[in-house]
């Protein structure tokens, strides 16, 4: 290599950092980086594809390849950072076992569900895969198919395997994996505010003067957007941050006041601050008076286990979990009442002078606070309670929608937010907030899908967790799983999940990139395009819509999810899946493929591929002959324009670096719900919660209630699961780059280093975790970045060689259905 | 494989610790501070023959005590053959 050429890569290297830092470049890389004949590089804008913040990539290609990557200085939300996972985008579509061809569980030439995997043909397996629907809808109807998606899914993959399922198929049994992640966050969205996502935005970061981590450990899983309290913490000296979890971890580095408190007692240590609140006269009564109402939530409701688990049984309100009943201020002043600072610090642990610093930040009213939480608050089987909890300081303090006033909901997955929550990729759900169950919804996307009216069955489908349980009582028998590796992520694989992918009476697609845990426990496996390598759209925490092009041809067969979804609906005739009364009802459809009707409806197939960019691949629109991408955005987005959700035309988002929705005339939202920033407010409103019928927002009265399992005699130890930076989520593209995968090579068990003398464990010993439903093995680890408090551990769920969710329960929050990964029982013996 | 890679970071640390920081990282292989401002920010290099390398170097810096924030910028690549 020339030294020319190392040193324009080193001075190009220089200048983008330097860019990033706000700081003068160098003039000797300035020069270099202005020589246009050092570079054959193609630089292109695209979204991260890791995690829900959001941020937006330079990508460079050469060769059809992906070369190099860095954060884009015109984006608002990185603002030219990248993080380590992000760092390593160039090298997640070429790990050496990318899968290339379809490949089918075969022997002697026939699928054998016990056979061994064959690569086979496109049209062989969608083939097999037609012959399975149609038995099984034949034999069980519409709710024998089932499908579990992702919010890594495209706005448009997400849209189509909606429309696919619920008007194709006739089934809402189609859940994303954001039901593990973000489900509890939906349900306190629509509890108190009738209308999901968050009210606030990023630019909250820098005007906030608190911050407080609900269990979120944004330091290793958020690290742009810490990289942003960062700089407003130590730029701004009387900024403050607090951080509470259940066990030390690196967002601590930061901490004013520092908080580990004992499992599910977060519940306390809400309903104590608001009680603060009201015994110190903080309450902000002119935003309490008019834009509030209180009400007194249903208690004793379940933990969501099978109908027949005793725990399940006791409960009193179990069938009726989200039910609540109207209050006045008085009777909630008094509910909050019993949660004292004494109360609250002998259960949670914390320390009384360090809750008394917390409740502060929230009661002084010159103070403003934004809250943070991820999962800590959301896998919790009072995970809707939690963040209910939440809103209920903010809008008692009328600390909301405004520039650094921000209970703020992060999310897990590139589109949690933009495919799973906004196009309604949920058994119950459709586009823009609206549910299957309700008829005016049914019939408003009936109209726009230009179909008969009874078209989207009004029950629910089943959610992520039932879609196990489903599969190993057979009721359930045709499955595809697209952009996500569930076998790891889901609770209790022994006794549910594995169990009912291996039912002989099953018939399990998984379509992915790699070889996951769950491909491997699939029937039929397709290998699926990623990110660059086709074109698409996600949507982040803050409301923000990108676009990217497609900017890499994808390796052998490969094709995207949506290819899929779309190629194969053409393998259903009309009459076939729907019953004579509904196609008598439109007689035009008759003897159409589901493919004809959904997808050459006049709407989707409108835009010609000349409108596509003659500077970028577009493998999927060319294959169609239209552009699809547009097409299918377009359409979906008719279902929120004018109703809150506005999206800006297709066309638009491949210029910006994303917008915030609802976009009205043009113009991106930064704070909803408050006049001057957001169009739906009422002039003279002053705040506007338009998403219950009257525009206020609801104050709940939820107790503290026992989690489903906690630590005794036999099982003595709490274990906790997450995630540390190297490895997003279960590790599938994270571990194809081998240097992250060396950072972090295996899950270890973090414990306190007294527990691990108290059992006799030494640093590095190999231990068995168990629990009542299974056990693993792996490493002691009494150092290092995580820290334990005594009587817990902490275990990552990232390796497949560990699977750490043999030992969790499958406990939900009985209203969002969300699974409790947080905290179980066990106990720790030696190998 | 014969690769060359470069990356970039801004590193963040405690401004009372920074010349000790800078210090510390000009003396890792690969690593180079190559702009320095007094609120606590620095601009660091590291070049190497692999991810591995880099992430190593990287992660000891994070683990550096004054150490809060370490962003990620720039990464290219590229075979010598290529060139």
């Amino acid at each position: 290599m020339t030294l020319d050429r190392r040193a324009f890569m080193k001075a190009s290297a220089v200048s983008a950092a330097a860019t990033a830092a706000g700081m003068n470049i160098p003039i000797q890389a300035s020069n270099l980086v202005t020589d246009s004949k050092l570079t054959s590089l193609k630089w292109d804008k695209a979204p991260c594809r890791f995690c829900g913040t959001g941020c937006s990539i330079n990508v460079a290609t050469l060769d059809n390849k992906v070369v190099a990557t860095h954060g884009d200085i015109k984006s608002p939300v990185n603002k030219g950072l990248n993080c380590v996972k992000g760092y390593f985008l160039s090298k997640i579509m070429y790990g050496k076992d990318r899968l290339q061809t379809p490949i089918l569980r075969m022997t002697n030439g026939k699928y054998d569900k016990n056979g061994e995997f064959t690569p086979v043909s496109w049209d062989t397996a969608f083939d097999v895969m037609a012959e399975k629907y149609k038995k099984a809808m034949k034999e069980k109807g519409p709710t024998s198919v089932g499908m579990f998606g992702s919010g890594q899914w495209t706005v448009m993959e997400g849209y189509a395997a909606v429309k696919l399922m619920k008007a194709g198929f006739r089934s809402n049994n189609i859940d994303p994996n954001a039901r593990h992640c973000m489900a509890s966050a939906v349900g306190g969205f629509m509890r108190t505010f009738g209308i999901d996502e968050p009210m606030g935005c990023y630019d909250d970061f820098e005007a906030a003067d608190a911050f407080v981590l609900w269990g979120s450990n944004m330091a290793e899983m958020h690290p742009i957007l810490w990289t942003r309290i960062t700089d407003r913490r130590l730029s701004a000296p009387h900024v403050k941050v607090a951080v509470l979890s259940t066990y030390t971890h690196r967002s601590f580095d930061l901490a004013d006041v520092p908080m580990i408190f004992e499992p599910q007692t977060d519940l306390v240590l809400l309903n104590f601050i608001a009680n603060y609140i009201i015994q110190n006269d903080k309450v902000n009564w002119d935003f309490v008076n008019k834009h509030t109402n209180f009400a007194r939530g249903n208690t004793d409701i379940g933990y969501g286990l099978r109908d027949d688990h005793p725990k399940q049984k006791a409960a009193k309100n179990a069938d009726k979990a989200s039910g609540s009943t109207p209050i006045k201020f008085d009777e909630y002043a008094e509910f909050v009442s019993e949660y004292t600072l004494e109360y609250a610090s002998q259960i949670s642990g914390v320390e009384e002078s360090r809750l008394l610093k917390l409740a502060q930040m929230y009661a002084d009213p010159k103070v403003k606070v934004m809250s943070l939480w991820t999962m800590g608050m959301n896998q919790h089987t009072r995970g809707v309670w939690a963040n209910n909890l939440v809103y209920n300081i903010h809008l008692l303090t009328g600390k909301i929608s405004e520039p650094g006033n921000s209970p703020f909901s992060l999310t897990g997955q590139p589109s949690a937010c933009g495919t799973a929550r906004e196009v309604g990729t949920f058994s119950h759900r459709l586009p823009a907030d609206m549910v299957v169950a309700n008829p005016k919804h049914r019939k408003y996307a009936e109209k726009i899908w230009k179909l008969p009216e009874g078209t989207i069955p009004p029950k629910p489908g089943f959610h992520a967790v039932e879609h196990n349980r489903k599969l190993k009582d057979g009721e359930m028998n045709v499955y595809w799983v697209q952009c996500n590796n569930n076998m790891q992520a889901a609770a209790n694989i022994n006794e549910e999940g594995l169990p009912g992918y291996r039912n002989p009476e099953n018939f399990i697609v998984v379509s992915d990139a790699y070889p996951t845990v769950t491909a491997q426990a699939a029937d039929l496996v397709l290998p699926t395009a990623m990110w660059v390598e086709k074109e698409g759209a996600y949507g982040n925490a803050e409301r923000r819509t990108q676009t990217w092009h497609q900017l890499v041809s994808a390796p052998g067969e490969s094709k995207s999810d949506l290819w899929q979804l779309m190629e194969f609906s053409k393998r259903f005739k009309i009459d076939e899946v729907w019953p004579k009364e509904l196609l008598d009802q439109s007689p035009e459809h008759k003897n159409k493929t589901l493919y004809q009707v959904l997808f050459e409806n006049g709407q989707v197939n409108q835009y010609g591929i000349e409108e596509i960019s003659k500077d970028h691949l577009n493998d999927d629109a060319n294959h169609f002959g239209n552009y699809v991408q547009k097409g299918l955005f377009e359409e979906y987005a008719t279902f929120g324009r004018e109703h809150g959700h506005d999206l800006a035309p297709y066309e638009r988002y491949h210029q910006e670096r994303g917008l915030r929705w609802p976009v009205v005339d043009g113009k991106e939202t930064q704070w909803r719900f408050k006049e001057g920033s957001d169009p739906y407010v009422t002039a003279g409103a002053g705040w506007e919660f338009y998403g219950k019928p009257d525009g206020r927002a609801v104050i709940f009265a939820l107790p503290y209630e026992p989690p489903a399992e906690e630590p005794d005699d036999e099982y003595d130890m709490w274990l906790s699961t997450g995630r540390v930076l190297e490895h997003w989520h279960s590790g599938s593209m994270t571990q194809r780059v081998p240097e992250l995968y060396q950072a972090v090579p295996d899950a270890l068990i973090y414990m306190h280093p007294d527990d691990a003398r108290k059992k006799g464990f030494r640093r590095g010993d190999e231990v068995k975790v168990i629990s009542r439903r299974g056990e693993m093995k792996s490493r002691v680890e009494t150092r290092g970045r995580n820290k334990p408090p005594k009587g817990l551990i902490f275990v990552p769920w990232f390796d497949a060689s560990r699977l750490i969710n043999k030992v969790t329960l499958d406990a939900t929050d009985p209203i969002s259905k969300q699974t409790d990964f947080k905290k179980c029982a066990v106990k720790l013996e030696k190998v | 494989m014969n690769e060359y890679h470069i990356s970039s970071f801004i590193v963040r640390c405690h401004k009372q610790h920074l010349i000790r920081n800078v210090e510390q990282i000009n003396q890792l292989e690969g690593a180079e501070v190559h702009e320095v401002e007094s609120t606590g920010k620095l601009i660091v290099t590291v070049e190497g023959s692999s991810h591995r390398f880099i992430s190593n170097i990287t992660e000891t810096i994070r683990d550096m005590p004054e150490v809060l924030d370490v962003a990620a910028v720039y990464h290219e690549y590229t075979s010598d053959t290529q060139i």
